[in-house]
């Protein structure tokens, strides 16, 4: 006997993460996801960021990685809340974990909270964490081809931070016609360049992420 | 990989619906038919290494599993066949 189901799975998932959204919008907290690959960049990213709004903003961290707290080590000078969730080899973060980490501090206490996903260019796309922005970190060292390769990933992306540009030029890629390949995948992206390592580079994006963070704050409800 | 994950949500969303007609999950579940949505990442092979592994044991176990693929975004179960 058949039966129908007609149901999709991923609701599993969608649901705690609109159940986060929903904490994250009530407290008026901006919640990012950063997203790439390994090495790419985003606890450079992180570290310089973080001591950028420092002197405006509270912020926590969510560090996920397969194994070892050496990220979350890094970000400690901060003395924020850094939550470390090891996925024991598990490519991705999925809601709950959220979920889980955001019981470890006081949101009230916070502004902004960034989530560290594990580094991986296909599995985090598929998973919505509750945030309201993902970031994607792409590192042009990566290779010019990988947004074509990684399509999902470029497309679901708020932000595209193009890193490491100051290597463009060892590496013989055409910063402009990487730009053009994202934006045809995804019309809609803010694409900034940046060396995370540079704070001079990051004016653009941390003048965004500020006027994000004010919106959250005004829009709590 | 995140092919377990999804097959977890998949065992679950079928353990949830046949409760509701069968609530000791005593039937066999013969066949499961899965639609593969756009621009999901989602790999066949991988899929049936987790969710065998998953179900072993349990009313799902050797299920024939059958896909499809659909424009619409997810990861879909759209029916069981169930032993009478």
């Amino acid at each position: 006997m058949e039966i129908k189901v007609l149901k999709n799975v991923m609701i599993k998932n969608s649901a705690v993460g609109n159940d986060n959204r929903r904490l994250f919008n009530s407290k008026g907290v901006l919640a990012v996801n950063i997203v790439s690959s390994p090495g790419a960049g985003k606890t450079t990213l992180l570290e310089n960021s973080l001591g950028l709004i420092a002197s405006k903003y509270k912020s926590a961290v969510i560090e996920g990685d397969l194994y070892t707290s050496r990220d979350a080590e890094r970000l400690q000078k901060f003395n924020i809340p850094i939550v470390q969730i090891n996925t024991e080899g598990g490519c991705h973060l999925d809601a709950r974990m959220i979920s889980g980490a955001l019981k470890e501090f006081d949101i009230d206490k916070v502004d902004v909270v960034f989530i560290e996903n594990v580094g991986n260019l296909v599995c985090p796309s598929a998973f919505d964490l509750g945030e309201q922005t993902r970031v994607l970190v792409y590192a042009i060292t990566e290779g010019a081809d990988k947004p074509q390769k990684y399509a999902t990933m470029f497309k679901t992306a708020n932000v595209v931070l193009v890193n490491k540009t100051d290597l463009a030029q060892i590496c013989d890629v055409d910063l402009l016609a990487v730009e053009q390949e994202i934006k045809e995948l995804n019309p809609q992206a803010l694409i900034l360049r940046i060396s995370a390592n540079n704070s001079n580079t990051l004016k653009d994006w941390i003048c965004w992420l500020e006027g994000k963070i004010e919106s959250s704050k005004k829009s709590k409800n | 990989m995140h092919e377990a994950k999804i097959a977890e949500y998949a065992f679950a969303v079928i353990s949830e619906t046949l409760k509701e007609k069968y609530p000791a999950l005593d039937k066999k579940v013969t066949k499961a038919t899965f639609a593969i949505g756009k621009p999901f990442t989602v790999m066949r092979d991988s899929f049936d290494f987790y969710f065998c592994e998953l179900t072993k044991g349990s009313f799902l176990e050797d299920a024939e599993l059958v896909y499809d693929y659909v424009e619409e975004e997810g990861f879909f179960v759209v029916s069981v066949d169930v032993e009478t």
